[in-house]
């Protein structure tokens, strides 16, 4: 998916110009205005990505949206599974296409972001407004980033490592997963296609 | 649609009718708790930055991305090098005895080591950090200032950067042209070879890569100070106006 791959260059380009700014050691590698300026480039072009994305496809988006935001009465069941169901889907209660955990990932890595959009906005007019500094913006904008490191870590681990569910990185790339894995993880949503293709 | 070897479900429920919308919920928590941390943090806060910080250096991110809560901060690329074959600090202006120092004459020139914290404007601060450098009675001593001359120039070798103390404020305990920080010669993110310390004012008037200080008689605004910053950077002191 496009935004997907908008939200990873992006997200990978600030991360490495913010531990830039964040660290004495890289201070020297790139340098505070050149890193600044492309941790701003950076973040406008997730802004202008996502929006063109979402006025070019809104129903595709409308439809991920509705998906991440509704959680049934089987997800909450998946949900008070707790940490195992990361690893082992096995007796886990049908899930659609994406599973509890995804959707609160997603939901949440999305609140994150908006937090640091709205810190780094208070940062950079800060810097050219006294009347938009506040002492705790940095801690914040600081605290957020620590945690969807640590987010982005677990999700790169689930899709790239553990056996259970690294099937589902191939759908990232080529748009679609093996039948059987689906049926065993995603079973509502392959039904649910069945359905709509008889 | 299960397969015989598979446990059963633990509470298969095929067409599930409640439908909650906790994805909305897990997005607007976050984001309040982010907003709320500001106003939170603004208020109550300092330490957090710091905890964080040695949080991360206990867990290991230290050997990543290693801070001692500093961050860097400079206003033009790349950095002033410091090459001690032509380094030189000017001290001149109204004086009775300018100075151009070279780098062994700065070696030679009496220092003291002092223990000071350290506040950004921006809302970090590094506790304890120990400065070794010349401290401002001795620079007096040494090039005179007539009486008239009540404003100190620090001028960095990161042009345009400047900025300015009064002649009460450069005489304030613990003030001083550090050239070694916690027991190491200062690093050039930190502003090698010297640095104004001044611990009762915020970190933008302490200039970095200094290179020249001139005794005037009438004030000018400093880098930041021409950008809306206040002139009189104390700590804990709103700084708008």
């Amino acid at each position: 998916m496009l935004a997907h791959l908008v939200v990873a260059i992006t997200f990978f380009a600030m991360l490495w110009t913010g531990a830039c700014l964040y660290s004495p050691a890289l201070a020297e590698v790139m340098n505070r205005p050149s890193a600044k300026y492309w941790h701003l480039v950076s973040a406008i072009a997730l802004g202008v990505g996502l929006l063109a994305i979402i006025i070019l496809r809104p129903r595709a988006i409308g439809q991920v949206v509705r998906e991440v935001d509704t959680f049934d009465e089987n997800d909450r069941l998946w949900l008070r599974g707790g940490t195992k169901r990361l690893f082992d889907h096995t007796g886990a209660p049908e899930q659609g296409w994406l599973n509890a955990g995804q959707k609160l990932f997603t939901s949440v890595t999305s609140g994150l972001m908006v937090v640091l959009t709205i810190t780094g906005l208070l940062l950079w007019l800060g810097e050219q407004n006294t009347t938009y500094r506040f002492a705790g913006t940095v801690d914040v904008h600081d605290l957020a980033t620590l945690l969807i490191i640590v987010l982005t870590c677990g999700h790169l681990y689930l899709s790239l490592i553990s056996p259970a569910t690294r099937a589902a990185t191939r759908g990232i790339v080529t748009g679609s997963v093996d039948r059987e894995w689906a049926k065993q993880n995603h079973a509502r949503w392959v039904r649910d296609m069945e359905q709509r293709n008889k | 649609m299960m397969r015989a070897m598979e446990p059963p479900p633990e509470h298969p429920t095929p067409t599930p009718r409640s439908r909650i919308p906790l994805g909305r919920a897990a997005f607007l928590g976050t984001v309040a708790a982010g907003v709320g941390g500001i106003a939170l943090l603004s208020r109550f806060g300092g330490g957090v930055g710091s905890s964080l910080a040695s949080l991360g250096d206990n867990l290991g991110v230290a050997a990543i991305v290693p801070t001692g809560g500093w961050r860097i901060y400079n206003v033009q690329d790349p950095m002033p090098t410091f090459d001690p074959a032509t380094y030189s600090l000017t001290i001149d202006g109204n004086v009775e005895n300018p100075v151009t120092l070279t780098w062994s004459d700065v070696q030679a020139t009496e220092m003291v080591t002092e223990v000071s914290d350290f506040h950004c404007v921006t809302g970090w601060s590094v506790y304890d950090v120990r400065f070794r450098g010349i401290k401002a009675q001795t620079i007096l001593d040494l090039v005179k200032p007539r009486t008239e001359a009540q404003h100190v120039n620090f001028q960095s070798l990161e042009e345009p950067y400047f900025d300015q103390l009064t002649m009460k404020q450069f005489k304030l305990p613990n003030v001083m042209l550090a050239t070694e920080m916690d027991g190491k010669p200062l690093t050039r993110p930190h502003g090698a070879p010297m640095r104004l310390v001044i611990p009762q004012m915020y970190g933008y008037k302490g200039v970095k890569w200094l290179s020249k200080i001139t005794f005037e008689n009438e004030p000018t605004l400093g880098y930041w100070e021409t950008r809306g910053y206040d002139a009189d950077a104390w700590v804990g002191k709103d700084v708008s106006h």
